[in-house]
C-alpha cells in the first residue's frame, strides 16, 4: 500500500519536472494541509500562513528539478514552506528571536496582555474535555511562537506533525545531535510557558511545578 | 555519557528518553536514576504532559486549495524567486541543467534575425541590379573606383554587362561566418566592385589577383547570382534558427 502510494508519487515528481503542472498540483492535494500546518503554527496566523504557503508551492514548482529524486519529497517540501515561513517572520516581527542555541535555558516569559485575560477566566473551562479549548489552543500557539526560530521548526514538526527526527533533520538540514538538542530545548522553554498560565490547563495537562 | 545516578537527567535526555532516541546503555541508566529521582520523574511527565498538548492541536482548516493554476508553466522559465529557497549542495547540477538552455536561446534568436536581414539585404540589392537601368546610370560613375564599398547604400552599380561567372556550388555551411571574398579569376582583369556590403566587410580582391582560391567553394559575390545566392542562404539559415528557437520555447 504504502509502496503504491511512493512510486505514484515518484511518477509524479518525474512529470512535475517535465513541467506538468496537472501532476504537481496533485502533489499539492498530497501535502498542502501538512505544509499549511507547519506554516500556521510558525507564524501563527491563517491570511499570512495561507500567502507563504502558496508562495512556498510556486517556488517548489519552480525548483522542482532542485528535488532529489529518492529522498524524501515531504522533507523537501516542508523546507521550503519552513524557511519561507521564517523569512516571514523575520520580516514582520520587530524584535525577533534569534537562535540562542547557547543561551536557550534562559527562559524569559513575559505574557501578552491578552493572555492574563484568558488567565482570569480560566475556570470556566471544562477540565475534562478532551479537544482543547479554542483558549487553550492560542495558549499553546502563543506559547509556540515565543520559541526561537529553529525550536519552533523541530518542536513543529516532530511535535505537531509527528516527523521523525531523521525527517526532521533531513528537513532542517542538520544533524540528529541537533535536532534532539532542538527539540528539548523548545519542549523545555514551551513547558515553562504554559506552566505559567497552568490555571488554563484540563486537569489530565496540568504541568507538575518545575524542580528548581 | 554514562549517568551517575546521583546527578539529575538533562532536559534533552528526558526529551530524547520520551521519543525512545536514547541509546540502550543510556536509557538504562536514565531509568535507573528516575526510579530513585522524584524531582527528575515530575521533570519528566510535565514533559511527556507538554508533547501530549502539542499533539492534540488540531490541524488548522485549509482557507483554500493551494492548487496552481494549469497556465503557470512560465514560471519554470524565470530563474529568480522572490524567496529565499534553500536549495542544498545537492541541487547546484541540475540547476545549471535547467537554466542552460535558456541563456542560448537568446543570442541564438538575435544571430537568427541577424543573419535573415543580412540575408534579405543580399536579395534586395541584387534583385535591384536587375531592374531596368534607371539607377545603374546613375552608378555607374563610381564603379570603377575599386575602393572597398563602405556606403552602405549604393545598390544596384554593377555593370549590366558583366561577365557572368559560373558560380561555385553553393555551400551553405559556412557563409553567414567566412567573409565571403570573391574567387579570383585570373581571365577577367576589370572585377566589378562587389556591391553593397554594409555589415560583412567583403573587400574586393582587385588589387591582389593572385589571391590563393580558398578551399571551400564559395559563392561568388561579386555577380548578380552570387548575391541571389548568399541572399537566400542567409535568409534561409536565418528563418531556420528562428524557427527553431521558437519550437523549444514552447515545449
Amino acid at each position: 500500500m504504502g509502496e503504491i502510494v511512493r512510486d505514484n508519487e515518484e511518477q509524479l515528481i518525474a512529470r512535475s519536472q517535465q513541467g506538468d503542472v496537472n501532476a504537481f498540483n496533485e502533489l499539492i492535494l498530497l501535502y498542502q494541509a501538512t505544509a499549511y500546518g507547519v506554516v500556521y503554527r510558525m507564524v501563527g496566523e491563517a491570511e499570512s500562513a495561507a500567502d507563504i504557503t502558496q508562495d512556498a508551492f510556486i517556488a517548489a514548482f519552480r525548483h522542482i528539478e532542485s528535488f532529489r529524486v529518492g529522498s524524501s519529497f515531504r522533507a523537501w517540501l516542508l523546507r521550503i514552506a519552513s524557511n519561507m515561513a521564517c523569512d516571514h517572520w523575520r520580516r514582520t516581527q520587530r524584535h525577533p528571536l534569534e537562535s540562542l542555541d547557547q543561551l536557550g535555558d534562559e527562559d524569559e516569559l513575559h505574557s501578552a496582555s491578552d493572555l492574563s485575560a484568558l488567565v482570569a477566566q480560566g475556570e470556566e473551562h471544562n477540565p475534562e474535555a478532551y479537544a482543547l479549548s479554542q483558549e487553550l489552543q492560542a495558549l499553546i500557539q502563543q506559547g509556540i511562537q515565543e520559541l526561537p526560530l529553529d525550536q519552533r521548526v523541530a518542536v513543529v514538526l516532530c511535535d505537531i506533525q509527528g516527523l521523525s527526527y531523521e525527517e526532521v533533520a533531513a528537513t532542517t538540514q542538520t544533524t540528529l545531535g541537533t535536532v534532539r538538542s532542538r527539540i528539548a530545548r523548545g519542549r523545555k522553554r514551551l513547558r515553562d510557558y504554559l506552566s505559567q498560565h497552568k490555571e488554563l490547563l484540563p486537569r489530565q495537562y496540568r504541568l507538575p511545578t518545575n524542580r528548581e | 555519557m554514562t549517568q551517575h545516578s546521583d546527578r539529575h537527567l538533562t532536559t534533552e535526555q528526558l526529551s530524547a528518553l520520551l521519543d525512545e532516541q536514547l541509546s540502550d546503555e543510556e536509557r538504562a541508566a536514565c531509568e535507573i536514576h528516575l526510579r530513585s529521582c522524584r524531582q527528575c520523574r515530575s521533570a519528566l511527565e510535565s514533559l511527556r504532559q507538554t508533547v501530549a498538548l502539542l499533539r492534540a492541536l488540531p490541524m488548522p482548516d485549509l482557507p483554500r486549495s493551494f492548487i496552481l493554476p494549469t497556465n503557470l508553466t512560465y514560471l519554470r522559465e524565470r530563474a529568480q524567486s522572490p524567496a529565499r529557497v534553500e536549495t542544498p549542495a545537492l541541487t547546484a547540477p541540475t540547476m545549471a541543467q535547467q537554466r542552460r538552455p535558456t541563456p542560448l536561446k537568446h543570442p541564438l534568436r538575435i544571430l537568427s534575425t541577424l543573419v535573415a536581414v543580412i540575408g534579405l539585404f543580399f536579395l534586395l540589392s541584387s534583385l535591384l541590379t536587375m531592374l531596368p537601368r534607371s539607377m545603374s546610370e546613375s552608378a555607374s560613375s563610381s564603379s570603377t573606383t575599386g575602393a572597398p564599398a563602405s556606403k552602405p547604400q549604393q545598390m544596384g552599380h554593377v555593370p549590366a554587362t558583366q561577365v557572368r561567372k559560373t558560380p561555385a556550388a553553393t555551400n551553405s555551411g559556412t557563409t553567414n561566418t567566412t567573409p565571403a571574398r570573391p574567387t579570383p579569376t585570373p581571365t577577367v582583369s576589370p572585377i566589378p566592385t562587389p556591391t553593397a556590403s554594409n555589415t560583412i566587410n567583403a573587400v574586393p580582391g582587385t588589387g591582389q589577383p593572385s589571391l590563393p582560391p580558398p578551399s571551400l567553394p564559395l559563392p561568388d559575390l561579386s555577380t548578380t547570382l552570387g548575391q541571389l545566392e548568399v541572399g537566400f542562404t542567409l535568409l534561409a539559415l536565418g528563418i531556420l534558427g528562428l524557427l527553431f528557437t521558437r519550437r523549444r520555447r514552447s515545449v
